[in-house]
Order: structure tokens, then sequence, then C-alpha cells
């Protein structure tokens, strides 16, 4: 079901841009091209965990006469990937801190004589010891035994000692996640062509453009304008292509210099999930006190994520991993403390929902053990807690007086019949062969980038005029948010056609080309719609203004006019149209064509980056979800048989593309809920392939059922908040949930699977 | 041709010759005998639609009918094969009214996302109707238990299909 | 250098092949199996012979000595075979069980036996079905039980120059019931980390005949001799239900592994043979 407020393009299942394309198989991705005199890369790897270089040998028997080999030495600029902490080099050259990091590279004229290549570069490197599997990571936490930090935050507010002095009631429990693979179905993917004035062209598959263009300006040393990185359709990403592609770019860029041809890189399937980035496992343990009439007095959180060899984006996972650690709750004395481990495994990233799916494994399964604790109903005990308007969360940040959370609450459990169903529960009977239970997760997504970030990157997006003919477009859009599947690229022009009152068939918004297009930040953090499609807003508003003053001069004596529906009418009921207003404004040149915008945060935002006090995100969107389950008792086998799922994302710009969103991310949810796993083995991930990382398929799929409640983000002309990680955030624990109703136990770490539910009852199955 | 290959390692011995029938037109080409068919599709005739997801099977992004079957193209050589076999792809299926049909009501249903999973998903979709016009959910569900979206949770994809299937039954008789 | 390919068109031309090629020979049908091996593990000397459509290989059919099954033949036909959905049910439910469509159009039962695993999907039906496996070379036939050719981890009474022609399998008797069940990671397109076959003869509700046979619950595909001598000729009472999962259960050897735990694997089979048995009994 979808009630949302339509109002022009905003709110109307516009069909996507480029889904024909797709279907019939012609739109590129990045494996589907190929360049005159196109050779293939390939990555010479550690083969320990651990260890210092001494030396690269090359099987003298192998044929080397056409093959490029780079080595460090090689690099012109820096050897350094310079995202937030510059701690990872593009190639290793002293120190190999996991099993698998480039050390060197080779291109050759086929995939398989590359391969090849790479194989007959042998690194010599003397071991050292190494930190690999997160259990151990864990169990030395807990010892209190040495570890290495790769990052630090804690969130402190009120009085802690109080909180639990004033308790009645103390719960405190362990949570536990694996690692997860994102997945997308196109491996990762570039192809460097170097330019004739000694700059390099990038195309391939990305999320941020301007993540790769100043890492190769830096990595190769050339001045900005010499790089040009150009997106191929994406074929998924979820985070995985944040980072990493700056990784590929560089090594492609490397080899193409060096060897003054095209250079293409793709991964296989193996490749990519042995050596790219993962979601980080965590360990998180709640303590909670309370009042025995379900008050929260004090709540401590022990937050650790194990992070891998280097930084890369770990600080801010964990900073979105602590805000979101006991959000949602009103508390007035709260303690958080948040670590990230450094470990010798390749750098754990980005993957939708970056933090928060672990944080809300821990807090929803713990809400419902505090409900328990104090002898009341989980929805109960939510309701009661939730913030009100004008409570604080732990940062300090205040909570509206008019919010989504109360509302999507209400209506889920309204829908489901949640208290109904709730009380006709099996709990593990014997007189039943399945198992029935229900239970909810209540979650949200702080919507952009964490606390000052949007302010210190000033998304920039514009609109451009073009001449239009032949059927081309009359408006172009120009921003680097990428169209990776989420429907960026329909929902951005739905809201460009608005702004203007023109047809969406006159808006384009080609693929992005950094030397197209300004930086409107990086297409992560659940952040294009709201905050890019606030700037494009804006931008396109500006766009109408500069016609209609035009026009009201040019056509209408100055009398003011106003375009809607590609026509610009005068008071006196004079008309023009949308495109011949256009092409006469584009007859002289000095006119300006492109209309550029900036996003700002809601005005008052403040943010203490050291103290993490103040406003985590300008917004938030809020989901409840309520999960029934079906457990067979022969096998333990959990079956989900159907979720309600209701959100508020603010305004729904694209209803169809929305559930679309939230149907993925809830299906993806649901893998990590119940059979995502990636294990460590020999400092490799043990799952690195699809006959052992399982993923849903159609079988594996619940009913579902998705409502959303409009609370619109109040600064900006769409007024949409984020939506892409959401769903994905809250599946796990309303699973666990629904599981620990069904059977009485609870299971504390993902994922849920029916070996994990035998252990927990293995005493009572033995009994029967 | 890709000359290099010759011999190399998992590719066997020398050349085989083959003439099949790709998406309606005969095809002769000389190809190492373990080459598999997805590359052979991709690299030497162009048809870059077939997709490559895992390599071994898991994902039925590479999926194209030999004889109107659906099998993984990542997973057959040139040598399994036969002369006279009929492949299609998706560009063939594309230029069919049944394609075009499959196309539209994936489009229509908001069942494409990031589409890379999309031309495998018809080919299986369409395995199915030309031999069950009017399949039930559970049928439609079981026809594409072998192909991975990780983007849309299969809702759209199965609603894409079922109306698909309503239009096809509806279409004039006669391919 | 590189592997040598033949391509055999007729069964005596493969077993000609066999004979004479240069070793390691190796035998390609669907591939579904080999070639994901080889993606990892390429061939890089002897001789592979691919095997094309060989009709004698693709047979099923009822033959006076038993079902006969072709080595050839594709899940799918399995799946399809109205002969073997009325005569060895538990086949038609494990090979519509296999992957998803795409590799039952090209996987073969024989290679689901030749390649080892002790996961095989259509193992378990094959051993409740009492299965000889037919053995061909250039000199001559060769019949061995299933359960015997199995002879250890990965590991087969294969012997040089031989190639797996077909099955024999002994149809559903009246009074006959087949049960197969197999649970995976997932619903569908997994590999087995628990499987179960059986088939009971029952009179009444006095059980004549047993077979139980089990997959990855041991280093090979596994007959519960023990627990089926043990259920033979017992009526199908609660004591008998009781008992049959635990009899089950001390015989099995499972594994940890990255599919699953032992204890599991051990409890489950026991629950599933227990509870197919409890469906007979209530049903009646």
């Amino acid at each position: 079901m979808v009630t949302v407020t339509r109002r022009g393009y905003i709110g109307l299942p516009v069909e996507r841009t480029d889904a024909i394309e797709k279907a019939q198989g012609k739109a590129q991705y990045v494996d589907d091209l190929r360049r005159p005199d196109m050779w293939y890369g390939a990555v010479v790897r550690s083969p320990v965990s651990h260890g210092f270089i001494e030396g690269l040998d090359r099987d003298p028997d192998f044929d080397w006469s056409r093959v490029v080999l780079v080595t460090p030495e090689d690099i012109p600029g820096r050897n350094v990937v310079e995202s937030l902490v510059h701690d990872m080099p593009f190639l290793a050259s002293q120190e190999v801190r996991y099993r698998g990091e480039p050390v060197a590279l080779v291109a050759a004229p086929t995939r398989e004589a590359a391969r090849a290549a790479a194989a007959a570069v042998k690194p010599r490197i003397r071991a050292a010891p190494s930190l690999t599997v997160p259990d151990d990571v864990v169990r030395i936490y807990k010892e209190g035994g040495e570890l290495e930090y790769l990052w630090r935050q804690d969130i402190r507010k009120g009085d802690i000692e109080r909180g639990f002095r004033e308790a009645e009631i103390v719960v405190e429990r362990e949570y536990r996640t694996g690692y997860a693979e994102q997945l997308y179905l196109e491996p990762q993917g570039m192809i460097a062509v170097p330019q004739e004035d000694g700059g390099v062209l990038i195309e391939g598959s990305m999320q941020c453009p301007y993540y790769v263009h100043p890492e190769l300006c830096a990595l190769l040393n050339l001045p900005p304008e010499k790089v040009r990185v150009r997106q191929t359709v994406v074929g998924g990403a979820f985070g995985g292509k944040e980072d990493f592609p700056s990784l590929i770019a560089g090594y492609c860029a490397l080899l193409a210099l060096k060897s003054g041809r095209a250079v293409k890189m793709v991964f296989d399937r193996e490749e990519d999930i042995l050596f790219t980035t993962k979601r980080h496992p965590s360990w998180v343990r709640h303590r909670t006190g309370l009042t025995r009439d379900g008050r929260i007095t004090g709540w401590q959180v022990d937050f650790l994520l194990i992070g891998g060899a280097y930084a890369t984006l770990s600080p801010v996972v964990l900073a979105r991993g602590i805000i979101h650690a006991t959000i949602g709750y009103r508390c007035d004395n709260v303690l958080i403390e948040g670590r990230v481990v450094r470990t010798h495994m390749p750098p754990s990233g980005a993957f939708r929902g970056f933090g928060a799916p672990q944080a809300f494994w821990a807090l929803e399964s713990h809400v419902d053990e505090l409900a328990e604790a104090c002898g009341m109903r989980p929805d109960e005990f939510r309701l009661r807690n939730a913030y009100r308007g004008g409570d604080t969360m732990a940062t300090g940040q205040k909570v509206p007086e008019e919010y989504g959370g109360p509302a999507v609450l209400r209506k889920a459990l309204e829908q489901s019949r949640f208290e109904a169903r709730f009380a006709h529960c099996s709990r593990g009977s014997t007189l039943t062969d399945r198992w029935y239970g229900i239970g909810l997760a209540y979650f949200c997504h702080g919507a952009g980038f964490t606390g000052d970030g949007e302010a210190r990157i000033k998304a920039r997006a514009a609109v451009e005029l073009a001449g239009g003919g032949e059927g081309g477009p009359l408006v172009v859009i120009r921003a680097s948010s990428t169209e990776m599947g989420q429907g960026a690229q329909t929902v951005l022009r739905q809201i460009v056609a608005e702004a203007l009152g023109v047809p969406i068939e006159s808006v384009s918004y080609p693929l992005p080309d950094t030397a197209l297009v300004p930086d409107s930040g990086p297409t992560v953090a659940s952040r294009t719609t709201m905050v890019v499609g606030a700037v494009l807003y804006d931008a396109a508003v500006a766009m109408k203004k500069a016609l209609e003053g035009f026009v009201s001069q040019q056509f209408f004596d100055g009398a003011d006019c106003v375009l809607e529906e590609a026509v610009f009418r005068s008071g006196s009921g004079q008309a023009v149209d949308f495109e011949r207003a256009v092409q006469d404004y584009l007859r002289t040149a000095e006119r300006q064509q492109r209309f550029e915008a900036v996003f700002s945060l809601p005005p008052g935002s403040q943010w203490d980056q050291e103290n993490f006090r103040g406003d985590a995100y300008p917004d938030y969107s809020w989901a409840c979800y309520v999960a029934e389950v079906e457990v067979e008792r022969a096998t333990l086998a959990i079956r989900p048989i159907r979720v309600t799922a209701v959100l508020d994302i603010g305004r729904v710009v694209n209803p169809v593309l929305a559930e679309g969103q939230v149907e993925g991310g809830l299906v993806q949810g649901l893998g990590y809920a119940m059979m995502e796993k990636v294990g460590v083995r020999d400092g490799l991930f043990e799952a690195d392939r699809l006959q052992t990382y399982i993923v849903p398929g159609v079988l594996d799929i619940p009913e579902i059922r998705i409502t959303f409640l409009e609370f619109p983000y109040r600064y900006s002309g769409p007024g949409a908040k984020g939506l892409g990680e959401l769903p994905l955030n809250g599946v796990a624990p309303a699973i666990g949930n629904a599981l620990k109703h069904a059977v009485g136990r609870r299971i504390h770490d993902l994922p849920l699977t029916p070996e994990k539910l035998f252990r927990a009852i293995e005493e009572r199955l033995v009994e029967q | 041709m890709n000359t290099e290959s010759a011999g190399e390692k998992g590719l066997g011995h020398g050349w085989i010759r083959r003439t099949w029938v790709v998406n309606g037109e005969e095809v002769s080409l000389s190809v190492p005998p373990l080459r598999r068919v997805l590359d052979i599709l991709r690299e030497e005739l162009g048809l870059t639609g077939t997709k490559e997801g895992c390599g071994e099977g898991e994902c039925g992004t590479c999926t194209i009918l030999v004889d109107d079957r659906p099998v993984c193209s990542c997973l057959l050589v040139a040598a399994q094969v036969p002369d006279g076999s009929r492949i299609l792809t998706i560009e063939g299926l594309s230029a069919m009214e049944e394609g075009r049909i499959l196309e539209a009501a994936y489009v229509e249903a908001g069942a494409v996302q990031c589409g890379f999973c999309i031309p495998g998903m018809l080919m299986a979709s369409y395995a199915l109707l030309r031999r069950n016009g009017k399949p039930t959910d559970a049928e439609i569900r079981e026809a594409i238990a072998g192909n991975i979206c990780r983007c849309t949770g299969y809702v759209k994809i199965v609603e894409a299909i079922r109306l698909a299937a309503e239009r096809i039954g509806r279409a004039p008789a006669g391919k | 250098m590189g592997v040598r390919v033949e391509i055999a068109d007729t069964l005596q031309q493969a077993l000609r092949l066999l004979a004479e090629s240069e070793p390691p020979v190796r035998l390609l049908a669907g591939g579904t199996d080999l070639l994901v091996q080889w993606r990892r593990d390429p061939p890089d000397s002897g001789t592979v012979i691919v095997l094309g459509h060989i009709p004698e290989l693709q047979v099923i059919e009822a033959r006076p000595e038993g079902i006969y099954i072709g080595s050839g033949a594709t899940h799918a036909a399995l799946r399809d075979s109205a002969l073997l959905k009325a005569k060895v049910p538990a086949i038609v439910t494990a090979a519509s069980g296999v992957g998803g469509r795409q590799i039952q159009s090209t996987g073969t039962i024989g290679g689901n036996i030749a390649n080892a695993s002790p996961a095989a999907d259509l193992a378990p039906p094959l051993l409740i079905a009492d299965a000889q496996v037919v053995l061909q070379s250039v000199r001559g036939e060769r019949k061995v039980p299933l359960d015997t050719f199995y002879r250890g981890y990965r590991e087969i009474d294969l012997r040089e120059g031989e190639m797996i022609v077909g099955f024999l399998v002994r149809p559903l008797e009246p009074g006959g019931v087949e049960f197969f069940r197999k649970l995976g990671m997932r619903s569908a397109h997994a590999i087995a980390k628990v499987s179960v076959a059986m088939r009971l003869v029952l009179e009444g509700r006095k059980v004549c005949r047993a077979r139980i046979a089990l997959g990855s619950l041991a280093e090979v595909p596994l007959r519960a001799e023990e627990a089926e001598k043990w259920l033979e000729g017992r009526e199908l009472s609660r004591e008998t239900i009781q008992e049959i999962g635990e009899r089950v259960r001390a015989v099995v050897r499972p594994i940890d592994d990255i599919r699953s735990t032992a204890r599991y694997r051990r409890w489950v089979a026991g629950n599933l043979v227990r509870g197919f048995v409890e469906s007979l009994a209530a049903g009646d």
C-alpha cells in the first residue's frame, strides 16, 4: 500500500529512465566496453597476512616480453590513499598488512596472460604475527588484552553513574554480527585510457567519481584537469563501490601510463569477494538501567567494530554506529564508547546501513530484552520510551515536536495486529509441528552525512539549458550523483521537472563525467534524493525565474508570467511554449545557461566533532518492521512468512522506485539476518564464492507489505529524506525478536541459523 | 580472433570449428574447445548483453537458451555445444514479440534496478513462458530460483512475469 | 601444451577414446561440477573427452531387470519423466531440487554420482532404489551396487578405462512409499547440508522392507542399513517412531563445515526419518 501525496512529478510513479536499455541488454557496463589496443591488468598480492617485503622475484621461465610490471617505485605521485586517514598505500612497499594486499601490478594483452604474469611474480616476504579472526579480537578485547585501534569515539550525555544509581533493574547483554559481502552482481572494474596530453581518462563502475578524481591526481602527480573520471553503467554497489574503486582505478591508471595503452581490470567473483571491503563485524554490549515500571534511567554501550588493515571509512562507519546505538528511546544518562580495531584483514568498509545495521541488531534485540525484564510487551515498552517532541538524543540533538517515529510505530502495530498475534504465540510448544512468532523492530536512519559533513562538502549541482532539437533534452542535470540501480537518474529528473514545470522528457541526466559536472558529494549515506535533490530543486527554481523574467520581457511586454506544464503564461492569457522560449533565450550567448546551487544545513545546525555533541544529522527517516516467522520443529528451519513495513522517508518522490528500495533492502537484510556469513580462515574470507556465500533467492522471501507515511524534510523544496539504507537496518532484529517469540530462546549473534537455534535449545529438544 | 588463447591453460589444445544458429543467424567460428560459450558470445560475437556474475552457475546472470532450454553460459564450453544448436541470447529475445512484451512488463512493474541480472532473468522468464503460458506464482518463482537479484527483492520481478504472461496470453497467436 | 579435447558422439567412440587417450583422462558431461572445479584448477595435460549427445546414454526406460536410467539423463529429463515419477518418485523430487532450471538443463545423473560428493543430491534416492551402477569399458560391462561403489571421501570404484553408462534401479513395490528431503542454506539452489531419502514397503501397519539413505552425513552418501534392518518387520507404533530416529543418529558420521554443524546434522537426520515414519503411521 502506498499513500503518498502527489504534487506534479513528485509522488508520481514515473518509469525508470534506464530500464529499457538494461532490459534489452544494451546498457554498457564496464566489462562490455573495449578500447583500441586495450590490455588487461592484474594484481600481484601478498601471500601472507602480515610481513615485511624483501623483494619481488620474477619467474625467469616466464615470457615477460609482452608484460608491463608496475611496482611502488613506478608511482609518480604519492603512494597513499588520501581518504580520511592517510594510512593505506596503493601498493605496499615495505610492510604488508593483509593477505592479498597488492604489492605490484601487471598488464598483458589478454586477461589470461595478465593473470599468468601476476602469478609469475613472487613477492619475498618475511612473515610476522597477525590477527585475523574476529572471535580472537573479541576475546582479547573482553580479556582486556592489547589491541590496536584505528579509531575511537565516545558519546556522553548526562551522568551515567547517576543513571545506574536510579535503576531498579539492570540488564546487560552482548550482541554480535559478522562480516557481510555487498555482492553487487557486477564485479568491480575500471578502464584507464592514457590521453595525448599526458593525462588519463578513467571509466568504470563506481559510486563516487569525485572520490576517484583527487586520489588519482595525487597518485599520478597530475593536475585536476588532466584526470577525467567517467561513470559507466553500474551493476549494483551498496557501498561496495564507495571507496574501493579509487584503488582499482589507480591500478589501471598506473598500468596505462606506464604501458601507454588502455588497460582494463575487471575482477572475477572470487577476487572481488576475497579482496574488497566487507561490512564490519561487531560486538556490542548494552548495559541498561531501568525502573520497574519501564523507564530507562541509564544506558552504557560498548561498541566495537572490527576494522581491518587500514582505516579507510572506519571512522565514519563508527560514527554512524554509535549515534544510532541507543537512538529512538528517551534516556537522560548515556555513555557510548566506540572503538574500531585494527587487524590483518582487508579493510572493512561501506555496506548499506554503514554501522547502523550492527547498531540496530544490538539495540532492537536489547529493547525486547528490556521489555521482558520489566514484564512489558515489546510494543508497550517501545511506545512508553519512544522520543517525544522536545526530547534530546544521545548527542543532544533536539527531537522535533512532530516526527515520523511514533506514527510509523503505531501504524505498523495496528496493521500487523501485533498485540493480538503476540498473545497467541507458541513459545516452543511441543504440540505443534510449526512454531509461530511475531517480533518488531523500531529504527531509523540519519539522512545525509554525519555531523558537519554536509556543511564541509557543500554539495553543488547544476541544471543547464540545452538546445533541444531532434528530440534532444532542453534541460540537462549536471551532478556527480551516480545511478547504481537505486533510481537516482529518474528521481532527480522528476525533481527538476517538477521545480521547472516542464515534462520529464525535457530533462536529461547523463552519467557523471568529472569534466562536465560539479562535485555534488559522493553517492552514499542516503543523501542523494534529500541533499542533491534539494540542491537541484533550488537550481531549477533559479533557472525557472530567469526564464520567466526573460519571457516576460521578450514576449509579454514586461507582464509577469509563470512556467507551468511547459508553457509560459501571463496574467492576461498570453502563452509561449517552453521549447521556443529556451531556443530564443539561447540565441544570445551571454545569457546564463547554467544554474548552480549549493546545499546548506538547516538554519541553526550545530556540531561539535570532538565531543560528538549537537545535530548529528539534518533529519531522520523512521521505520517499523513487524516480522512473522514460522519454525519447523523437526528441522528448526526458519521461514519468514510476512513483514509489515511502515516507513517515513519524508516526501516519496517515486512510489514504485521507493517500494523497490524497501523490498530490495529488506531482502538484503534478510540475507544478513538469516544466511549471509563470511568466516575467516588462514587470513582469507572463507566464503569466497557464490556457492558458499549464500544470498536470498526468490523462494526465500516473505510476503512484504509496505506503507509510507510522509513527514517531509522541512528545509528543502522536494521534502524528501533518506531512503537507500533504512530498509536494511531493522530486518535482523525484527526476525530475531520473532524467533525468540516462536521458540522461547534468543540468539545474540547473526546470522540466525537452524544450527544456532539448535544449540540454543538443544537440551530441551533432546528431552522431548 | 583472439589468437593468444590458443593452447592456453584450461582452454584445451588446438581449435574446433563450430556452426551454430545464434539468434536466428548461422554463425561459424573456430574456437578453443574449452572456451566458455559466455566468452564466445561476449568477445567473439560482441553479444555483451549476456553478463557474467559468478562464473560458476550460481547466479543465473549469464542465462541463455540452447535449443530452448535455459542454461548458464558460464558453465558451457564450445565442445559441449554441437553443430546446428540454436542459441538465443537477450539480443535475440529483444527482437521477438515475446521479448518486447517481457521487457515492457519488467519496465512497467519497476522490476529493473541495477539491471545486471535482468538479461538472465528475462531469458529464464521466457524459458518459462514458452512452455507454460499460464504459470502460477509458484511456477514463476521456481523458474527463476536459479537467478540471483541483489537489488529488487524479487517482488516486482515476479509481478513483471505475471504481467507478461497475461499479455502474451492475450496477444494474437502465431510467432 | 594444454589438455587434448576429444568429442565422442557415440558410446563406442567414447569407450575407445577412454582406452586409448593420453592420461589423465577426464569425462565431461554436463559440466556443472567439473567446469566449476576447473575454474580454480584447470586441466593442463592428458585428455578431456566431451560426451556429446549420445542417445544410449539418455535412455530412461523400464526393463525386465528394473528401471534403467542412462548416465547422460539430465536433471531436467529426470524431473519431467512420468515413468520415474510413478516408479522412483524420490529421484524426481531430488532432481527438481538440483540447482535452478539452468543447472537442471545440463547437469546429468552420471555426473552427479561420478563427482563423488557426499552431498550429491541424487545419491540418496538412488541408494533407496537399490541402484546398480552400470559401468562399461572396451573390455566389457560391470555392475556394482551403488552403496559399495562409494569407497571413501570423494573416492569411487571406477576403474581405468571405465565410464558410468547408467543406473539400474528397483521400481517402487506395491505398498511402497518414497520420501526425499534436502536442507540447504536457503530454500532452493543450494548444496545439501543434510539430505534424507527413504523407501518403505508396508503391509497394513507393518514395515516389510525399509531403505534409508542419507546425504552430507558421512564422508560418502550413506545407507543406514542397521536402522533399515531394525525397522523391517516392525509395526508403525509409537515406540517404533520414537526409536527409529535414534537408530539413524547412531549410524551417521557428520562433520562441522562451512554449511552446518555435526550436532545439528545428526539431530535433524533422525528427525526427518522419524517424521516420515510418523506421517505414514498417521496417514493410515
